[in-house]
């Protein structure tokens, strides 16, 4: 295999966050001496992508005990703003709330005193205001920063005063815009350590530019990995995007598309994709200048010149795709070993010019549309693996990301 | 007096709103894969040639503040560029060789109160 650059910061084995691995100028080398990464380059088997026990092992083991990405600020925009979110995978109904000291927190959907859902979907909208919440129950009260204000019939109540409780609350905090739950009773870490050096890097990304222009999601009959696996490699887009995006490709010198460069941030990653902007589909991706104004920061890390996008993945299930004039995110909600519930949310620079909404919106239904043929081979897949035909997967060096997300997978489930 | 349904400049389009001015990505979305290519095809060969001067009339307003028929007009150029993909790349009504488009859904009603466009009722 041809050699190109690549780099791997080595720190305790057992500190799982704080490795590095940062391949830049494809093609990337293979496992051999210094640089090689944590992961080994064997087939990988199929098991854990249709399994019962891998699936649970997953939701005990990660999706509990790590920070998750289940909602937004915009979606809590003003103090007394809730949202509920039910997730399958965390076995949790949450309440995300903006309390009237504008802090963001989340608790669980239920009544401390017998376990009632709290904000009923049949007697309350899941979304909306409010300064405090009844359960239908009992009559309990609390506002909403989870304080109990009223136990009806309090005397009759052995030693319990409305001081005395409240309602469950789960660790949150926030990271530029987006709202993060860890479900642990102690979290071993910080979002802030989590995210580590994937954070510093990113984060510095102009964020406030944008507002939200889309929401896109579907219900598909694949384990999430396998679903993940489709939007971390750029292998499939001479074929899978044949009508939408072949504009894109380079057909006589990178026919295959290559990923650009790949930054392993512990769990987390940073994969930069080309671009080269086809007139019939007006996707421009603007060379990123080092000239002061054009510099963007937190995307083109490597600052390449063919650089199209970066897909960047908190672990285990939330990608941005991060342009230089939009940016998109997706979450992968597992149900099931067999069935994922995904959605997408489109950021486009603030406007108030009719123009920019009918430009961008050609755009944004040929986004839409790619994304739409990257789900196209979910099902099928899965079928296969359910079925036991393939039981291990040769994956390319352009398709380390998916290794990559096995190795963790593996490592945070022992 | 009959409400006007456009600008007065694009009152040649009058005969198209009902059918194709749709506010929300979602009812468009909806449009699209209830049309034919060819009543995509013919909508959107009326319309193209038309953006620019749909977006350089709209743009003497500030977003909050456009008018019913404005709104109208700028549904109509939106729905025009929903059409693109299968007008011109795919030439065919629906993203060929994907899930059913039913499973893929779209969500306007959350952004749009984000964004805070006046709506409009699509007759």
């Amino acid at each position: 295999m041809a050699i190109g650059k690549s780099m791997h910061i080595k720190v305790d084995e057992g500190d799982l966050i704080n490795q590095h691995v940062h391949y830049s100028e494809a093609p990337f080398p293979d496992s051999d001496g210094k640089d090689a990464p944590p992961w080994d380059f064997k087939p990988v088997p199929t098991e854990p992508l249709h399994s019962q026990q891998a699936y649970e092992d997953e939701r005990d083991k990660i999706f509990k005990k790590r920070w998750i990405n289940i909602a937004r600020e915009w979606e809590v925009p003003e103090p007394g703003s809730y949202i509920i979110k039910n997730i399958e995978v965390l076995g949790a109904s949450i309440v995300v709330t903006r309390g009237t000291d504008g802090v963001i927190r989340s608790f669980h959907n239920v009544c401390p005193h017998r376990g009632n859902q709290l904000f009923d979907p049949n007697k309350q909208p899941c979304q909306g205001r409010a300064r405090t919440v009844m359960c239908a129950f009992h009559g309990w009260t609390f506002d909403l920063e989870g304080k109990c204000l009223k136990i009806s019939d309090e005397g009759k109540f052995y030693d319990l005063s409305k001081d005395d409780i409240s309602l469950m609350k789960i660790h949150t905090d926030t990271w530029k815009g987006q709202i993060f739950v860890n479900l642990a009773e102690q979290p071993s870490e910080t979002l802030e350590q989590w995210l580590g050096d994937f954070g510093k890097e990113v984060g510095h990304y102009d964020w406030d530019r944008f507002e939200v222009a889309a929401k896109w999601e579907s219900e598909v009959n694949v384990n999430y990995k396998v679903f993940i696996d489709a939007f971390q490699e750029t292998y499939h887009v001479s074929f899978i995007h044949l009508s939408s995006f072949t504009g894109e490709v380079e057909h006589d010198t990178d026919p295959y598309f290559n990923l650009k460069y790949m930054r392993f941030f512990g769990p987390h990653k940073a994969l930069a994709v080309p671009g080269r902007g086809s007139p019939e589909t007006n996707v421009r991706q603007k060379v990123i200048k080092q000239d002061g104004e054009n510099v963007r920061h937190g995307i083109n890390l490597d600052r390449i010149e063919d650089w199209g996008f970066d897909i960047d993945v908190v672990f285990p299930n939330f990608f941005y795709n991060m342009l230089n004039n939009q940016y998109f995110t997706h979450n992968f909600w597992p149900i099931g070993p067999n069935k994922t519930h995904w959605e997408c949310h489109l950021y486009l620079p603030k406007t108030d010019k009719a123009s920019d909404l009918i430009t961008w919106e050609r755009e944004k239904c040929l986004l839409r549309d790619a994304i739409n043929e990257d789900l196209s081979t979910n099902e099928a897949t899965q079928v296969s693996l359910n079925n036991g035909h393939i039981k291990q997967i040769h994956y390319s060096e352009q398709e380390t990301a998916l290794r990559h997300h096995y190795y963790y997978m593996e490592q945070f489930t022992k | 007096m009959p409400e006007k349904l456009l600008p007065k400049k694009f009152v040649h389009l009058e005969v198209y709103v009902k059918e194709w001015s749709i506010t929300g990505e979602e009812g468009r979305y909806l449009k699209r894969h209830n049309s034919t290519l060819e009543e995509m095809t013919a909508y959107y060969n009326i319309v193209e040639p038309l953006l620019e001067d749909i977006s350089t009339y709209l743009d003497q307003y500030s977003l909050k503040d456009l008018s019913p028929e404005c709104i109208r007009l700028l549904n109509l150029a939106l729905m025009c560029q929903e059409c693109f993909s299968s007008v011109v790349l795919f030439k065919h009504p629906h993203v060929p060789n994907v899930l059913p488009w039913q499973q893929f859904k779209v969500s306007s009603s959350i952004i749009d109160e984000v964004k805070k466009i006046p709506t409009q009722k699509h007759k």
